[in-house]
């Protein structure tokens, strides 16, 4: 579609040839689950291959170049830790809260709720991972699916950093031309909601993913209106100090993985269930404390999750690791071979987003 | 391009040594190597002197956690391997019965359901004298039955290796090693866990990755017509006197032996003609007697909790653990 609505915008080439649109489609680390791969930033760089390859070779070679290599091979294999050792060993925790959940206590809703949304996460950033490194070898760069979602400020933010290919698209070729925030108030709110409510349906025909979307519609129209109408709010010094900015990170997520319940949980009597639970807390701990017993494992993989979170937060994980000394580099992907082959269970977990 | 070798040969020795060192870990692990450096003597020590607790019967007792018996049993003060070998009928238990005496049991706990009493394979499944089996013809009925694979759990218990029953393993598979280590260096709990992945039913794998059985809401269940097999309990007394065979092989170690009828749905309780079930139920009571074994009839008990997968079953699932606490309390003698 992108292809399609911008070659009518007039910002980009049509392919001449059948071999080059060919060629964009049939990309083989782009699928249909993401990451959103547009033909304004696929053909431009295949174009220029195709050129430096006919002003040197002759022939049409793509040349892999070391750089491209190591860094392309590093992010892969990041993607792999994620999704192999952190996203399947974190569903079985998931599984086992979320197969059925109703009269549950609302610690072991939050508990699955944040476990499922690390599992997501892993799943679907390791899958982009992978689809990223494998385009990275081959030298295409395709952009960044997510940025640290878990560190978002507030709902805008989130959606700043998280399945950013999606929000991206979502945002150029529905939510601006439907208007945007260029016309009244109320048609930003209006509009703000079909783009989520769409973004919901775009990951499967199901009551779920409208919940999921209107939440998010809500958050994000709510956040609007809190910005226009009480701008005091960001001048506040609190809230733009570091305590400020830790307690929005934290009321931020609390809402974002609300969410996720609406997007694990199908059945609808569970789903409100669940949801009810999430936000009235009971206070109650006892099968919790037994969830939890029963999933240390699990629940280390989270808690290294989000350190590891807060390092990539803070630092170029993927430019430190593929700058390490072959030898040193080396070590990293047996050190991470082996926690995948050590944890994985001899079954193979399809992509969670593959559904979609 | 000499860089691009550099990078793929290091991609090379990743993967060999990661494998090498896998197959390595499997190998010696296999071989006792590996344990017995670390853990393995206090742990044999401590298991063999452990109780022996086998928990027999069909489908009815495939519900029961072993680990989560064990566990709390463990807490009572009562160290034990609880093994569950379910999914048995009668007349098949006289084949194993001389295998589980092998292993030397302490304490058997034997769940008999009323269709386990008029159950005859292959034939007569479905000339039922009490409760149709809903809209199935005998054909079908047959076909399916037969392509039921029943698990034979005394190739388990012929191959018995102590180390399967240190860790629970059924396999040596990296990933249940890596956690049973990891979880014995963290002093943690076994995890809750059930036994549909491992069909052996000699205890189970403790992941935390069991496939749980949902719930469904006994109100619905109550409301619907109870769908079960029908059975013929005009042979019933082929399965009793196996049964009296059974518990003839079983007593020859002197164990403590329970016999409990399972629970099963008020549907399904008021669906039987209630002289059928005091008939069954006594003739059950009678061996139990005569073999002196401890006898409990749990088949109203849970008859309007919400823990039941159908009118028969308890669900595999975290909540419906009461079922697997009360066999304990049976066990430790507290209910």
């Amino acid at each position: 579609m992108s292809y399609t609505i911008d070659i009518y915008r007039g910002k980009l080439k049509p392919s001449k040839t059948l071999k080059e649109f060919a060629l964009f489609v049939a990309f083989f680390p782009q699928l249909v689950a993401g990451p959103i791969l547009r033909a304004s930033h696929f053909l431009p760089q295949l174009r220029e291959k195709i050129l430096d390859c006919k002003a040197r070779h002759g022939i049409r070679l793509i040349t892999i170049k070391s750089i491209n290599l190591k860094i392309g091979i590093t992010i892969m294999t990041l993607g792999f830790l994620k999704k192999m050792f952190f996203a399947d060993n974190i569903g079985v925790m998931v599984d086992e809260i979320f197969s059925n959940p109703l009269g549950a206590e609302s610690f072991t809703i939050i508990l699955g709720s944040i476990a499922f949304g690390v599992q997501i996460y892993c799943d679907f950033s390791g899958y982009s991972d992978i689809a990223i490194g494998a385009a990275k070898i081959f030298g295409f760069r395709i952009p960044i699916n997510f940025n640290k979602p878990y560190f978002a400020t507030s709902p805008v933010d989130f959606w700043r950093k998280w399945h950013i290919s999606l929000s991206s698209w979502l945002r150029d070729y529905l939510y601006i031309p439907l208007g945007g925030n260029k016309k009244s108030q109320n048609r930003t709110y209006f509009n703000l909601m079909i783009v989520m409510l769409l973004g919901g349906l775009w990951h499967g025909a199901s009551w779920n993913f409208v919940i999921w979307g209107f939440l998010h519609g809500v958050y994000l129209g709510i956040e609007k209106f809190l910005i226009q109408r009480c701008p005091i709010f960001q001048k506040n010094q609190l809230i733009q100090s570091k305590l400020g900015k830790i307690i929005s990170i934290l009321l931020t997520q609390y809402l974002i993985f609300m969410t996720w319940i609406a997007f694990r949980v199908e059945d609808f009597n569970a789903l409100n269930y669940s949801l009810y639970k999430y936000v009235i807390w009971d206070f109650s701990f006892e099968t919790t404390l037994t969830v939890v017993s029963h999933n240390l494992i699990p629940l280390l993989l989270i808690f290294t999750f989000f350190i590891l979170h807060y390092i990539s937060y803070k630092t170029n994980i993927q430019i430190i690791l593929s700058q390490l000394k072959t030898i040193y580099w080396t070590l990293f992907l047996i050190a991470v071979m082996i926690s995948i082959l050590f944890f994985f269970d001899g079954n193979s977990q399809d992509f969670i987003y593959f559904r979609f | 391009m000499m860089s691009n070798f550099k990078i793929l040969f290091s991609v090379t020795i990743a993967f060999t040594i990661s494998f090498l060192l896998l197959f390595s870990y499997m190998e010696l692990y296999e071989l006792g190597k590996f344990t017995s450096n670390l853990i393995e003597k206090e742990e044999i020590e401590k298991f063999n002197e452990r109780k022996n607790i086998f928990l027999l019967g069909s489908s009815f007792v495939g519900s029961l956690n072993s680990s989560h018996i064990e566990n709390y049993l463990k807490k009572n003060n009562l160290d034990s391997n609880v093994y569950n070998v379910r999914d048995n009928k009668i007349f098949r238990m006289v084949e194993i019965s001389d295998s589980i005496i092998l292993a030397n049991p302490d304490i058997i706990v034997y769940g008999i359901g009323y269709r386990d009493i008029g159950y005859i394979e292959n034939d007569c499944l479905i000339t039922n004298d009490f409760i149709p089996y809903n809209n199935k013809t005998i054909e079908e009925v047959l076909i399916q039955y037969e392509s039921k694979k029943l698990f034979d759990p005394s190739e388990i218990i012929d191959a018995k290796n102590p180390k399967f029953e240190l860790f629970d393993l059924s396999e040596f598979h990296p990933k249940y090693i890596t956690i049973e280590l990891l979880r014995h260096y963290l002093k943690g709990e076994k995890s809750y866990e059930l036994t549909i992945s491992n069909q052996s039913g000699i205890s189970e794998i403790p992941l935390g990755d069991f496939k749980s059985s949902e719930i469904v809401n006994i109100d619905d269940l109550n409301s619907l017509d109870s769908e079960v097999y029908g059975m013929c309990y005009d042979y019933r007394d082929q399965e009793l006197d196996n049964l009296r065979i059974v518990m003839n092989k079983l007593i020859v170690k002197e164990p403590r032996i329970i016999i409990f009828i399972p629970p099963f749905t008020q549907s399904y309780i008021e669906k039987m003609p209630p002289e059928l079930r005091e008939s069954l139920t006594t003739s059950v009571f009678n061996i139990a007697k005569e073999f002196d074994a401890e006898f409990y009839d749990l088949s109203e008990h849970y008859k309007s909790s919400n823990i039941f997968e159908d009118h028969t079953h308890i669900a595999k699932n975290p909540k419906s653990i009461v079922f697997s606490e009360d066999i304990a309390k049976i066990i430790l003698g507290t209910k």
